[in-house]
C-alpha cells in the first residue's frame, strides 16, 4: 500500500533560483543538511523535513565524525524562521490554518492566511532551560517569533 | 555511533483550526482583516496548502524499550507485545498506527519537494541521492525504500558545503539521521 497525496488546487511557491522557497517567499543563503545517513521511516511522499523551530534546537557539530558529536561541539545556526526575519524576506511570523479535509489547510509566512476566523490571540514565546544540557546552550533569539490563534 | 540528546519532536502546531478554512477573496474578509489587525497580525498571500495525509499504517519506534533494543542490537518480536507485557508500550504503538500528517511543498534550489513542516525541530534537510539506509534494530545498512522517502535529492548545495561540521539528530520516533551541512543560495 502506498500512500498518496490528493489533488488539490494549489496556492503558492515559485521555485525559479537555487535557495530555499517556502510560499512565495525566496529564503536567502538558508542553512540546511544533505542527509546521506537516515535511520528513518518516512511517508513515501516527503524527502525531508523544514525545521520551523529556533536556534536553540539546532543539530549541527562541529567535526565531520558523528560519533564525536556532543554538547561540546554543538553549532547552533540560523534557522528557516530566523533567518525570515533577519533578510527581512517576511516577518518572522509563522501561521497555521488547519482542517480536517484533505486540502484545504495552510501554513502563511509574514503574517495569518485569508482564511474566515474569529478573533486572533497571539502570545510571545518565552525561553526556559528544560534541562542542564539546554540550560548550556548558546543563549538565542526568541522573541522575534508569534504564535497566532484564532478563537472560532 | 553515539546518539545525541537533542531530541525534537515531530509535532504540528495547530493554531488556527477553522471548519471551513478556505481562503476567499481578502474584500471578503473584513472582520478577519480586523480580529488580524487588534493582534497585531496581516493577512498575507505568503502562504501555502498544506496536505493532509494518512501514513501508512506500522509499528512506531517511539518506545524507549525499542531504542534499547536497537542500541543493544537485541532482536525481539514487536508483534508479539500484548497489554499484559508493556502496557504503556502498546499505547505509544497503538496511538501511531494510522497516524496523520500535514506535508507541504518547498523548492529546494529550482525542484519542489515534499517536506513536513515541523515547528518541534529546528533544522532543514533533504535526503540525499545515494544515502545510506540504516535498520533501526541491527544497525546495519539496508535497501534506500526500507527509509520510504519521497524523491531524493541530487546534486549538492547550491550555496556551498560547510567545511568541517555535520548533521546529527534524533527524534522521539527513534528516526535518526547524519548529514553534510551547507547553504541554498
Amino acid at each position: 500500500m502506498s500512500t498518496t497525496v490528493p489533488p488539490f488546487q494549489e496556492h503558492g511557491l515559485i521555485t525559479i533560483n537555487h535557495s530555499i522557497t517556502v510560499a512565495n517567499i525566496t529564503v536567502p543563503k538558508q542553512q540546511f543538511a544533505l542527509v546521506n545517513v537516515a535511520s528513518f521511516s518516512g511517508d513515501t511522499i516527503s524527502s525531508g523535513i523544514l525545521g520551523l523551530g529556533l536556534r536553540g534546537l539546532t543539530a549541527a557539530f562541529t567535526g565531520s565524525n558523528p560519533s564525536e558529536d556532543g554538547i561540546g561541539n554543538l553549532v547552533n545556526y540560523a534557522p528557516l524562521m530566523e533567518t525570515i526575519g533577519t533578510s527581512k524576506a517576511a516577518s518572522p511570523i509563522l501561521s497555521f490554518a488547519m482542517s480536517r479535509e484533505e486540502n484545504r489547510s495552510y501554513i502563511a509566512f509574514g503574517g495569518v492566511p485569508p482564511v474566515s476566523t474569529g478573533e486572533y490571540t497571539t502570545v510571545p514565546i518565552q525561553k526556559v532551560p528544560t534541562c542542564p544540557e539546554k540550560a548550556s546552550r548558546t543563549p538565542t533569539l526568541c522573541c522575534i517569533f508569534l504564535l497566532c490563534g484564532a478563537n472560532i | 555511533m553515539t546518539r545525541l540528546g537533542v531530541k525534537a519532536q515531530l509535532g504540528f502546531l495547530a493554531l488556527a483550526a477553522t471548519t471551513s478554512a478556505v481562503p476567499v477573496e481578502h474584500n471578503q474578509l473584513s472582520s478577519t482583516h480586523i480580529h488580524a489587525a487588534n493582534a497585531g497580525l496581516v493577512l498575507t498571500d505568503n502562504y501555502h496548502t498544506l496536505s493532509r495525509i494518512r501514513r501508512q499504517p506500522g509499528v512506531s519506534r517511539t518506545l524507549d524499550t525499542l531504542r534499547q533494543i536497537r542500541r543493544n542490537r537485541m532482536f525481539k518480536d514487536v508483534s508479539s507485545l500484548s497489554p499484559n507485557d508493556d502496557p504503556t508500550g502498546v499505547d505509544h504503538i497503538r496511538a501511531e498506527l494510522n497516524q496523520i500528517e500535514y506535508i507541504m511543498k518547498v523548492g529546494i534550489g529550482p525542484e519542489p519537494y515534499y517536506m513536513i513542516p515541523d515547528t518541534g525541530s529546528s533544522d532543514t534537510w533533504i535526503v540525499q541521492d545515494g544515502f545510506k539506509c540504516i535498520d533501526p534494530f541491527f544497525a546495519e545498512e539496508v535497501p534506500p525504500e526500507y527509509c520510504q522517502f519521497g524523491p531524493q535529492f541530487k546534486g549538492d548545495f547550491p550555496g556551498g558545503k560547510i567545511e568541517n561540521q555535520n548533521l546529527n539528530i534524533s527524534y522521539l520516533s527513534g528516526d535518526y539521521l547524519n548529514g553534510n551541512m551547507g547553504y541554498a543560495e
